[in-house]
Parts: C-alpha cells; sequence; structure tokens
C-alpha cells in the first residue's frame, strides 16, 4: 500500500501585498497588532515547473462581504479558490521571534475542526482553506519577514491508495468527462460531490447534497472532486488534506477523489483520480495538524523579503533613463 | 504626469490612422483578450488610484505568474543565425524603435534591431536548457538591500514537522553547481537546478499588465518578475530578460499608476508608429484590422523585445 503525499503550497507574496500591509501599519493598525483577516487564492498550476501557489496580493485586506453598497470588495481571479487567511503583524523584531507561534496554528486548524464538526463547511467549503501569517514590516529599511502557516488537520497514521493513480479518462468515460468540465464552468466551488449518471453523464453537487450522495454511494464508492492546484503526475495539492479529513468525520473509509486540473481553461484531462483507503474515522480531532512553510533550505524559519531596490526612492531614481 | 493631467482625453477613433487607442477602444480590445486568453484579467487596482476615463472594473490588465524558463542571453546565443523576420516592421522611412530619450547617438542602427527581431516570437514552448550551465556573472550581492539578518536566529525549536504524507518543496542543494540564473537576493545560495525529489525545475515568472496609457494613447506594458524562490527580481535582473537591443533604452522604471508600485515598463513612445505600421500591413495583405484585436497584435510585438516571457496570446494571427 503506497502512501499518498500531498505537495505543499508555496507562499506567493506579491509585492503589491508588502507595500499596501507597510501602509496599513503606517495609517491604520499603527501600533496595534490584533490580528486581522485577509484574503488568498489558489488556482490551477500553468505548468509543471510552477508550484502550487498561495498568492497574497494587495487587495487581500479588502473585506469578502459588506453591507454597504459601494465598498471594494475582495475580488478572486477567474478560475482562482478562496484561502481564508489571519495576519498577525508585530510592532518588533522581538515581538515577531516571541510569537506564540504553535498556539496560533493551532487556534486556526480548531477553527477548520470545528467548522468541520458543526457542518459550516457543508455551506461554505472554503473554509476547509484556512492559513496564516506572522509579519514584521520593517518600514524604515524596507524589509519585510514573514512566516506562513496552511494547516492541515492528520489523520494518526497516512491515507493510503488504493490502487495506481489513474488519469481521468480511464475512470471516466469522455462523455462524462465532458458532463464534468461542464459542471464545472464558472464554478467557484473548491471541493464538490460527484455522482456517475450512466455511461454518459455525471452529477455535481455542493458539499451541503451530502447526505443524499452519500446515501446512494453506500453499494459502490463515494466520489469527490476538488480542484487542485497541483500539477505533479501523482500527488495530489495541499487543500485535500482537510476535506478528507471532513470526509473521515463523516465516517467514509474509502473514497474515490477526482483531481481537476485545468489547463487556461480549455481542458480537464490532465486531471487525475485516486482511489484512496483513510486510516481511520475520527469523531475527536487528535490536536495533531501539519503545514508550517519551509525556506528553501527546508527549515521552519522565518523568510526575509528586501525590497529596498524596489520602493526605495533614492534608489529608484539611480534605475531610471 | 502633469502633462497626463491636463491633455485631454482622445475622443475620436484613430485607431486605422495612428495607430492609437481611444480609452473605449481599449476597453474593447482588452475584452476580447480575456474573452479568448482567460489567463489575462480586468482588475481594478487601487480604488484610490482609479481613472475616470475607465470602468471600475477594467482599469488595467493583468497576466500572473508567466513563466520565463531562460534569459535572453541564452535564447539570443540559440538563434543568432535563424534568419527569418516576422514582423519586419522596418518601414519605408527608416524608423528605428528607439530610447525614450532619443538623441542621435542614442539611435539604434537598424541593421542590429532588426537582428533582434528575427527572436522567434510564437508562445509555444522554448524548452529550458538547465544543462546548458551558462557561466552568468554572479552580482556578488551588492549589498544594496541593506544589512541582512541571520534568520536562523529566529529558529523556534517547538516547530518541527516531520509528516510522511507532505510532499515538501525541494531544498536546495548545496552542491549543485548547475546554476542557469543568477543570485536571489538574499541567501549566499543560488543554485536553482532541478530538483531531487519532484524533478520540477525552478523557474523565474512574471506578472504583466497592461495600462493606457492617456498621453501616447497606447497600451503599456509592465513588467514584474520574480526568482524561482519567489523574490521580487531587482530591476537588473529584469534586464535580463529583455531583448538586449530594449534593455536599458526602451525599459525603465516608474511607479505603476494603478499599484503605486515600481515596476519596469516598456516606454510607449514608438508604439502608436510600429502598430501603425503592422496595421497598415495588414491593410496590404487584404486584411481588414479590427481595434478589438489591438492587443493581440501588440502583444505579438512586444514579445519581441520580451522574447523569453511566455504569456499568452493564442489568437491566430497574421500581419
Amino acid at each position: 500500500m503506497s502512501i499518498l503525499q500531498f505537495k505543499e503550497f508555496s507562499s506567493f507574496i506579491n509585492i503589491s501585498f508588502w507595500n499596501e500591509l507597510a501602509q496599513k501599519k503606517l495609517n491604520i493598525f499603527k501600533l496595534s497588532d490584533a490580528p486581522v483577516n485577509i484574503s488568498a487564492f489558489y488556482t490551477y498550476s500553468s505548468s509543471a515547473q510552477l508550484d502550487p501557489f498561495l498568492s497574497i496580493e494587495y487587495n487581500s485586506f479588502l473585506p469578502l462581504t459588506s453591507s454597504n453598497e459601494g465598498d471594494s470588495l475582495y475580488k478572486l481571479p477567474p478560475k482562482s479558490y478562496l484561502s481564508n487567511g489571519i495576519i498577525y503583524n508585530y510592532n518588533t523584531k522581538e515581538d515577531f521571534k516571541q510569537a506564540p507561534k504553535q498556539k496560533i496554528f493551532e487556534d486556526v486548524s480548531l477553527n477548520i475542526w470545528n467548522d468541520i464538526k458543526n457542518g459550516n463547511v457543508e455551506r461554505d467549503s472554503s473554509l476547509l482553506s484556512r492559513f496564516l501569517i506572522l509579519t514584521f514590516a520593517d518600514i524604515k529599511n524596507h524589509q519585510f519577514y514573514y512566516l506562513v502557516g496552511v494547516p492541515a488537520l492528520s489523520f494518526e497514521s497516512p491515507i493510503t491508495l488504493r490502487s495506481p493513480v489513474q488519469p481521468i479518462n480511464e475512470y471516466f468515460t469522455s462523455n462524462q468527462v465532458a458532463s464534468l468540465k461542464g459542471q464545472l464552468v464558472g464554478s467557484q466551488q473548491q471541493f464538490f460531490l460527484i455522482r456517475k449518471e450512466g455511461q454518459d453523464s455525471v452529477e455535481v453537487a455542493s458539499l451541503d447534497k451530502w447526505s443524499s450522495f452519500v446515501d446512494e454511494a453506500k453499494n459502490g464508492t463515494l466520489i469527490v472532486g476538488f480542484s487542485d492546484p497541483c500539477s505533479l503526475p501523482s500527488n495530489p495539492g495541499w487543500p485535500l488534506r482537510n476535506f478528507l479529513y471532513y470526509i473521515g468525520f463523516k465516517q467514509i473509509k474509502d473514497v474515490d477523489v477526482v483531481c481537476i486540473r485545468d489547463v487556461k481553461g480549455q481542458s480537464i484531462d490532465t486531471s487525475i483520480v485516486l482511489q484512496l483507503a483513510l486510516p481511520e474515522t475520527p469523531t475527536e480531532w487528535s490536536k495533531k495538524s501539519v503545514g508550517w512553510e519551509k525556506d528553501p533550505n527546508g527549515k521552519i524559519l522565518p523568510r526575509l523579503i528586501s525590497l529596498a531596490s524596489t520602493m526605495d526612492p533614492l534608489k529608484l531614481a539611480t534605475q531610471s533613463v | 504626469k502633469t502633462v497626463e493631467k491636463v491633455s485631454p482625453t482622445l475622443q475620436t477613433s484613430k485607431f486605422l490612422d495612428e495607430g492609437v487607442l481611444t480609452p473605449e477602444e481599449f476597453v474593447q480590445a482588452g475584452d476580447l483578450l480575456t474573452h479568448k486568453c482567460p489567463t489575462w484579467t480586468w482588475e481594478s487596482g487601487d480604488p484610490s488610484r482609479n481613472v475616470t476615463y475607465l470602468p471600475k472594473e477594467k482599469q488595467f490588465l493583468l497576466t500572473r505568474n508567466v513563466p520565463c524558463y531562460s534569459r535572453v542571453k541564452s535564447l539570443e546565443n540559440e538563434t543568432k543565425h535563424a534568419k527569418y523576420d516576422i514582423l519586419n516592421i522596418e518601414g519605408e522611412d527608416n524608423e528605428e524603435w528607439v530610447a525614450p530619450s532619443a538623441s542621435a547617438s542614442d539611435v539604434v542602427d537598424i541593421q542590429k534591431d532588426l537582428a533582434s527581431l528575427s527572436v522567434q516570437t510564437t508562445t509555444t514552448t522554448t524548452t529550458a536548457k538547465p544543462s546548458a550551465p551558462q557561466q552568468q556573472q554572479q552580482d556578488e550581492d551588492s549589498d544594496d538591500d541593506g544589512e541582512i539578518p541571520d534568520l536562523e536566529d529566529f529558529q523556534d525549536d517547538n516547530l518541527v514537522e516531520d509528516d510522511p504524507s507532505t510532499l515538501s518543496k525541494p531544498t536546495v542543494n548545496k552542491s549543485n553547481n548547475t546554476t542557469t540564473t543568477t543570485t536571489s537576493t538574499t541567501s549566499n545560495n543560488t543554485s536553482t537546478a532541478a530538483a531531487d525529489d519532484d524533478n520540477i525545475l525552478r523557474t523565474r515568472t512574471y506578472d504583466i499588465s497592461i495600462t493606457y496609457d492617456k498621453y501616447y494613447q497606447t497600451p503599456r506594458v509592465w513588467l514584474f518578475g520574480y526568482d524561482e524562490n519567489r523574490r521580487p527580481l531587482k530591476p537588473e535582473e529584469i534586464f535580463e530578460d529583455i531583448s538586449e537591443d530594449h534593455a536599458h533604452k526602451t525599459v525603465t522604471i516608474d511607479s505603476h499608476p494603478h499599484l503605486g508600485i515600481s515596476f519596469a515598463y516598456i516606454h510607449p513612445c514608438r508604439h502608436a508608429s510600429v502598430m501603425k505600421k503592422l496595421i497598415t500591413k495588414q491593410c496590404e495583405n487584404g486584411k481588414e484590422p479590427r481595434v478589438d484585436q489591438y492587443l493581440f497584435l501588440f502583444l505579438k510585438f512586444i514579445s519581441v523585445v520580451i522574447p523569453t516571457i511566455e504569456y499568452d496570446f493564442t489568437l491566430e494571427f497574421d500581419t
């Protein structure tokens, strides 16, 4: 039985985000280091040579909803999926260093668990996708320290593959693939349920249809799908982990997962299907979660970005023609 | 900037006569681009920087994470002898595409210009060549980014993850010398070669945005680059991805009008005249130029300047 490995996210923080953080720090947060909600997105990997990215941009601080009409809202790019984040911006390097990192990570993980337990994820599956970022903005020197975590609830033992990874065109008929693709167009759902309808079509449904899908799957295996930011041939992306934890919590042992990969909005033929065995069905979360971002040397260490060459007016002057 | 504020917005179409666009035509062309190439999106940018002559949700165009597998230098070596000229923007009047600060001495020799135009302009794959190490000059981190503290000081012993289900990013292999590209900003460790665990070759990426330039009445292209570890590229590193004849002459740095941060941009002073020529050529070839296809033509021409950045403009297009 081979162990399924999930490909980690790479945080991809747009320089415009650091600029925005610096502005917020100066004008709004000031000396407050209270956590603030932010949003990020991930999308399909356009190339096998690009990691799955969790992208944080200039608009990450904008709210997702607002009662005031005319307020600017956070808007996902097309074919992108939401991750709900929280940022802890510290006032000093020392505060940043001493931050209760483990506690914060556990709190976010606990939120995910609570949303699974209370059924909130059935109303909004994006709640399975959460991240945290700890920052220290050294504005004077245009330097930013940061550490990102994308918590994934872990089973006690690894998830295994019941059979080798299959291309989508072997698992479904070509008409079923076309039917699936048709129903995914324009969908912002990251996680969904799938049911074969004869040889020629499938039905796709959101997680709030869970009970009816699960009842019918009793005689066969439950099929689910998710929008996969990874493009490796036999590894799914990180968001699947919390989805599988949810499925495990629902007392499911065997599940087939369609990892949807989308090439430039044209084709989903590179998608893969994983036939998985979940190790156990948790009724309580074991407090185990993983997902701190590693530095290029594989260590869980903060990273530093220096934007002197793009933010410092003096250095800019020397670049201009 | 000041000039831009006082100059009136172009009202009537001069697309066919002068190769320029009205804001409305820019929106039309952008709509077609985002429709045909979903990797391009309309963005609204920083609300406080919105311009009134464009719709709030359509302030500028953006394509993210465009891979850039090789440096222009290596491409130019590969195709040095390839002699075909796709764009052929050589005009009868010998108008060259030159620097913004065009003084007589700056004028680029037209032959040289044509040489750079012979670069292949299709979007199809330029295979990365990790096996041909270009011993590039590693600019030894000319500490212009200030003092770099030791991040090891931030080690938190409580944070340990040993998880069999995690496929981590490949770690940097210190003994690996097949570096094809240059430095990352902070570490001395700049190897970016093929990964050992998943065989992913790291690549630079670019965010490319197109804004409407009110003064020149043409689109303006902005580049923002990231290295293999997603660190912003320094301006001099960005120049490595710009065709030699254009780097430092037609590309410069300024603050992006909708984001307020510094980007490299391709100076638009010659855009209109080049576009005009391409449009004329289309007419000569019996094709009817369409203003909503402006950006496809435009991007094709821009790819001469940034030949290794593989952005999308897939519409079949002949000039």
